[in-house]
């Protein structure tokens, strides 16, 4: 997991990670290969990357959205259509399925690309699935939910990369944690070693304390 | 709500009905015109290329505002709203202008003047309106700045040209299919062709567009790409229909939102859906400018400006209620 404060270049990072941003110095490494001269759509079809905001301001329904995950690797008709179905029951969106997702709730719109960028993962060549803090519009119902999709994917041998602010369940959840500021890394590690209270005082500036597995701050 | 099959349906049959009661309305009757030779001419070589013309015209402006609106996700951004119009129509008063001051230039100089007219104005807007925070607002201003301008300057050519110009670029200017011709028809077809095969590949990535450039580029569509074929395609439109018939404006906002609003979002059924109401729209539109006050004729651009201001007004307000 990605962690640092408000702009310390976690999205930037994820940008650069998935294609969409050229890095300024340097290349992003993907299976030891340099990915320089990758199409859109090659990233696409090895990250499935979900930034963090999501404008929907066009009458797109939920399936419609959710099957866009599908472009990358070209699914059509019923394959697609059983994909879609699996992402629709997954993230629990049975009774918006006739909905406009601009229609929706913050929380459920995030569910609803969520479920897409699942989508985009459910295939062989997907490697990573990076997302730009995916949990923050959610209640606790469905952070636990896509928490255990996460899970889900690093046990099929996938890669899962996410920024996230709530330190608690970084600590709890994240086997390897990054921490960076000002566009630099500065500890990177296991969740216990990266995120002490030195460190967490320092980056975010706030008195901060260990107790057990929590992470206290004032 | 319509379906996709329903919107197959609808493009087999609305076109040829409506062409064929264009082609029969107006003063001679029906009898008259099929059984005399002068009847069959006037079928045959006005009647008939004007009406697919007026079809393809239609279809065209529908095309390019579908495409332009989903790139800017705006769904108020007109070719003519946003100055793409203007652009071209300045090349082609100047084409006139010139043939007025006595150097005539080749017939195909005039589209590809209003080619380079139109890629220019909307690069001019698009570039304007980037990076601004409220691009929806600023999109419309730049246009509309860019729309003054090119009526400022087609007014300074109307001033400056001689008596026949000036009458030329006054009737081009407020629309009109009586130009009409089978060649302007080829040349119509010749462009639509092509587009139908690129743009049926791509109304998923159009989609995906919708989204916003971040989330189109994350699920594999190459973005800058497609904004060029967007611009490419939009600009070539418009100019052609600019060329052909004048400016004939709000057809690109009308059939479009009507598209949406029968049939949602989703470009694989919007944009069949907007080409076909489009080109039915001008069909009528061409009608009533032929018909109304027989045996004198209405400016297109005129009743399609009648028909489109109200309903842009009750655009924006529904926008406004939308938040």
């Amino acid at each position: 997991m990605l962690v640092g404060p408000n702009g310390a270049g976690k999205s930037s990072l994820m940008q650069c990670i998935a294609g969409v941003l050229t890095p300024s110095a340097g290349n992003v490494l993907i299976e030891q290969q340099s990915s320089d001269a990758w199409t859109a759509k090659q990233w696409a079809q090895h990250i499935s990357y979900l930034p963090q905001n999501n404008p929907v301001n066009f009458a797109l329904t939920v399936p419609e959205v959710i099957n866009l995950g599908g472009l990358a690797h070209e699914l059509q008709g019923e394959i697609l259509a059983e994909k879609s179905q699996q992402a629709i029951t997954l993230w629990q969106l049975e009774e918006f399925k006739q909905r406009e997702v601009r229609r929706l709730s913050g929380g459920e719109q995030q569910r609803c690309h969520m479920a897409r960028s699942w989508l985009q993962m459910q295939s062989e060549s997907s490697l990573l699935w990076a997302l730009d803090e995916p949990l923050s519009a959610l209640d606790l119902q469905h952070q636990k939910l896509s928490l255990q999709q996460i899970k889900a994917q690093t046990e099929q041998q996938k890669s899962v990369l996410m920024v996230a602010h709530d330190l608690n369940l970084v600590r709890h959840y994240a086997d390897r944690v990054l921490l960076i500021d000002k566009g630099c890394l500065v500890a990177e590690g296991r969740p216990e070693e990266v995120l002490s209270a030195k460190n967490i005082s320092r980056v975010f500036q706030v008195e901060a304390r260990v107790e057990g597995n929590n992470v206290l701050w004032y | 709500m319509f379906n996709s099959t329903q919107i197959k349906w609808l493009c087999f049959i609305l076109p040829p009905l409506l062409i064929i009661c264009a082609v029969f309305s107006g003063q001679q009757n029906i009898q008259w015109l099929l059984n005399n030779e002068v009847g069959h001419t006037i079928l045959w070589q006005i009647r008939m290329p004007r009406a697919l013309l007026a079809f393809l015209i239609g279809a065209m402006l529908s095309w390019a505002g579908v495409l332009i609106q989903g790139m800017v996700r705006n769904p108020l951004a007109d070719p003519g709203l946003i100055g793409v119009s203007g652009g071209a129509a300045v090349c082609v008063a100047l084409v006139f202008w010139l043939a007025g001051m006595g150097i005539l230039l080749p017939a195909w100089v005039q589209p590809v003047a209003a080619f380079f007219g139109a890629v220019i104005a909307l690069l001019l807007v698009l570039k304007i309106s980037a990076n601004q925070s409220d691009s929806m607002s600023y999109l419309i201003l730049a246009g509309i700045a860019v729309s003054v301008l090119a009526g400022a300057i087609i007014g300074l050519l109307s001033y400056l040209a001689t008596d026949n110009a000036l009458r030329q670029i006054s009737f081009w200017s407020m629309g009109s299919l009586s130009a009409a011709s089978w060649n302007w028809v080829i040349v119509m077809v010749a462009a639509l062709v092509p587009a139908l095969v690129v743009w049926s590949k791509r109304l998923q990535s159009l989609d995906a567009l919708l989204l916003g450039e971040l989330n189109a580029q994350a699920v594999g569509v190459s973005v800058k790409k497609l904004q060029w074929q967007v611009i490419f395609w939009t600009a070539l439109f418009v100019a052609l229909t600019v060329a052909a018939a004048g400016m004939i404006g709000f057809v690109g906002l009308v059939s479009p939102h009507l598209a949406r609003l029968l049939t949602g979002a989703s470009h694989k059924r919007v944009l069949p859906l907007a080409v076909v109401l489009g080109g039915g729209l001008l069909v009528l539109a061409d009608i009533f400018a032929r018909t109304l006050i027989a045996p004198a004729e209405i400016p297109i651009g005129i009743i399609t400006a009648l028909i489109g201001g109200p309903v842009f007004i009750m655009l924006l307000v529904r926008e406004k209620r939308l938040g």
